[in-house]
């Protein structure tokens, strides 16, 4: 039997309090929780105070006078006006919608769950898991994860991602669904080098209701995340044959321009009638 | 250090307006984003400046740091008419539509009796060239079409033949052209076709053939992976945003007036190359390797090329109409925010104020420390077209 160890970045993570949550309700119980932040130990505190130092490098000294003279001179950095359209409550990774947490350190302690820390994600943490037998990592924290780990024996990294496969692949793809009146899904999928390349597991459909404003919808389609997540490892673990390749005819999509967003905006709450 | 005072003193970057401009551009600080009519209406007074900059009624090339305003470029004005008259239109303001005549004039009183137009600017000593011959007849088949006046579509038909004169028999305008010619040649084909498109039915299907001929030899220089090349001023090792904008949009006209799939799906090729590498990074090169790999002009990181970059929100403009693919669409508007913003700069030198520099950062490799009327044409074109009639049948829903 595999062994689901899940990759967290901090001990509050509201989308994998939802997981838990939803996997438990499945019959399901994690075998252990890596967490990718390193514990506060003595060399953390030492190093401290030299951090002040980092602040008189060159180029944070240049960032300074850039902000000094766009505030004075009423102009911005090019980098501010790119980084308005991934507007960090908006747009990709705003976790904090959800809301809905508890402390899961104190979870691991009540329920003898294994926890480990590890300062990132190395082969030699991973083969740590995978020398005992097959396991699966759905992913919580990590970001982009290099192919010598992906390639790993025995290890699958699964993540959830807010679109269906192969036809939303990028970013901001709820959004992007509702803009060309598709209906919105949740694709779960084994990790490969590629950008949301790797084989489908699970699609699971997200049902929308009532939701005025792109908020809404992110909101919405996270919680439907961590469901089609946990939905998903629970069917794959009694079901490997539901690890599907993905047909070509991919298609990538892209941060939204605000002016799109609003288009996108304009066709909530959306109506099942609309849709594809 | 004696090379950089020397470009100081050449460049006249202890003036005030021109070392201002430059330390922004050098810490990356641009202006406010703004709407699509404050950008136009900025736009536009900068173009009137670079009109009333000049003794005729050309629009002059660039402002020079060196030099100050140049003479006026019957090559850029000639494309600026369309967009002049776009304008007069969009703001319902017959100044604007008097000026793009008045253009029209201007470049029908300086054709060549052979047919074609001279290279460069006026004060120059240039040939006549077929890029800017080409580019002319943009300009005149737009002053026919509103103002349904025959001499304007005489002297484009005077101009079409002299430009054909000039086909090699490979299908190239090698001879009396910009650095030979090369792929940005397409552009010249749609002139053509769009002229062609006014003559009476029987005289068209000569002129045709001749221009299927120059665009299918003009293919041949997309490279596998839709690259170009002969797509650029100097090296045939890069090619230049500007000139991939040129090449791309003479392909999709040339498509639309032959209604040859062949030609539009050459430029979609590339187009989705860029949609995917602007998207990444959020921003594109001026100059792009044969791989698509970025060209590091400035050693440590690339600059802009202003004028491609909008040339490249027009082409994706276009796509996202004929394919119903907003995701164009959303790359283009991205395109337009950026340089608005750039052009957002109040000066006292009119020459500066709210024009659009060659290059950004301003000391970039393409038209180095130049504000080029033809940014601003493109510019004022692709946010044009993102008002008007671009917006793809499901957002009309």
């Amino acid at each position: 039997m595999k062994k689901v160890i899940l990759l967290i970045g901090n001990r509050y993570q509201p989308n994998v309090c939802g997981f838990i949550k939803e996997y438990e309700k499945q019959g399901g119980k994690v075998d252990g929780i890596l967490c990718l932040q390193p514990q506060k130990d003595l060399k953390f505190y030492i190093k401290r105070p030299f951090r002040v130092l980092k602040k008189l490098k060159p180029s944070s000294v240049k960032q300074g006078l850039r902000n000094s003279i766009c505030v004075i001179s009423q102009k911005q950095e090019l980098n501010t006006l790119k980084q308005n359209w991934n507007n960090s409550n908006e747009g990709e990774n705003s976790w904090n919608l959800l809301t809905d947490k508890f402390d899961i350190f104190d979870y691991t302690k009540r329920n003898g769950i294994p926890l480990q820390f590890a300062r990132f994600l190395s082969p030699e943490v991973v083969r740590s898991y995978t020398k005992k037998g097959p396991t699966i990592f759905p992913l919580y924290a990590g970001g982009i994860i290099p192919k010598k780990i992906l390639d790993i024996e025995n290890a699958e990294f699964v993540n959830a991602h807010m679109g269906e496969m192969p036809r939303y692949r990028g970013m901001n793809v709820i959004e992007w669904a509702v803009l060309e009146d598709q209906a919105p899904k949740v694709a779960v999928m084994i990790m490969n080098e590629k950008i949301d390349g790797g084989n489908v597991i699970w699609h699971k459909d997200i049902q929308l209701d009532n939701q005025k404003t792109v908020l809404d919808l992110r909101r919405v389609g996270y919680e439907y995340c961590y469901k089609a997540m946990a939905e998903g490892i629970s069917k794959y673990l009694a079901d490997n044959s539901l690890r599907q390749k993905q047909p070509k005819g991919a298609k990538y999509y892209y941060r939204m321009h605000t002016q799109i967003r609003k288009l996108t905006e304009n066709k909530l709450p959306p109506t099942k009638a609309k849709w594809h | 250090m004696i090379n950089k005072l020397k470009s100081i003193k050449y460049n006249k970057l202890y003036k005030p307006s021109h070392i201002k401009r430059y330390l922004f551009d050098n810490l990356e600080i641009i202006g406010r984003t703004q709407t699509s009519e404050q950008t136009l209406e900025k736009t536009f007074q900068w173009i009137k400046s670079s009109i009333d900059a000049t003794n005729d009624d050309g629009s002059s090339a660039y402002y020079r740091y060196s030099s100050g305003w140049k003479g006026s470029y019957p090559e850029t004005t000639g494309y600026l008419i369309p967009t002049m008259y776009d304008y007069a239109a969009f703001k319902n303001n017959d100044d604007w539509k008097n000026r793009a005549k008045k253009a029209a004039d201007w470049l029908l009183s300086i054709q060549a009796p052979e047919g074609g137009w001279q290279g460069l600017q006026i004060g120059e000593k240039c040939d006549l060239r077929v890029f800017n011959t080409g580019m002319i007849l943009d300009g005149l088949a737009a002053t026919y079409r509103v103002e349904k006046d025959n001499k304007y579509l005489n002297a484009a038909r005077k101009g079409t033949e002299w430009i054909l004169s000039k086909l090699g028999e490979d299908g190239f305008f090698s001879e009396n052209n910009v650095v030979g010619g090369g792929a940005f040649d397409t552009l010249v084909c749609a002139c053509l076709l769009m002229i062609v498109e006014l003559l009476p039915q029987a005289d068209q299907e000569s002129y045709r053939n001749k221009i299927k001929k120059a665009l299918d030899a003009h293919l041949t220089l997309q490279t596998q992976n839709g690259w170009w090349k002969k797509c650029n001023f100097h090296s045939n090792d890069t090619a230049l945003l500007h000139h991939v904008g040129y090449t791309l949009d003479g392909l999709i006209i040339s498509s639309q007036v032959l209604n040859e799939e062949k030609y539009y799906n050459a430029a979609q090729k590339t187009a989705k190359k860029l949609l995917s590498k602007f998207e990444v990074n959020l921003e594109l090169p001026a100059y792009c390797n044969s791989d698509w790999s970025t060209y590091l002009d400035l050693g440590h990181k690339a600059s802009l090329c202003l004028t491609g970059y909008s040339q490249i929100a027009i082409v994706f403009q276009k796509i996202a109409k004929k394919e119903d693919d907003l995701r164009y669409l959303n790359a283009a508007l991205k395109i337009n925010e950026i340089v608005s913003a750039i052009g957002n700069y109040n000066s006292s030198n009119d020459g500066i104020s709210y024009g659009l520099p060659g290059s950004f950062p301003i000391y970039g490799s393409y038209q180095t420390f130049q504000f080029v009327n033809w940014a601003a044409k493109y510019h004022a074109e692709s946010v044009l077209l993102s008002l008007n009639a671009c917006m793809p049948k499901s957002l009309n829903q």
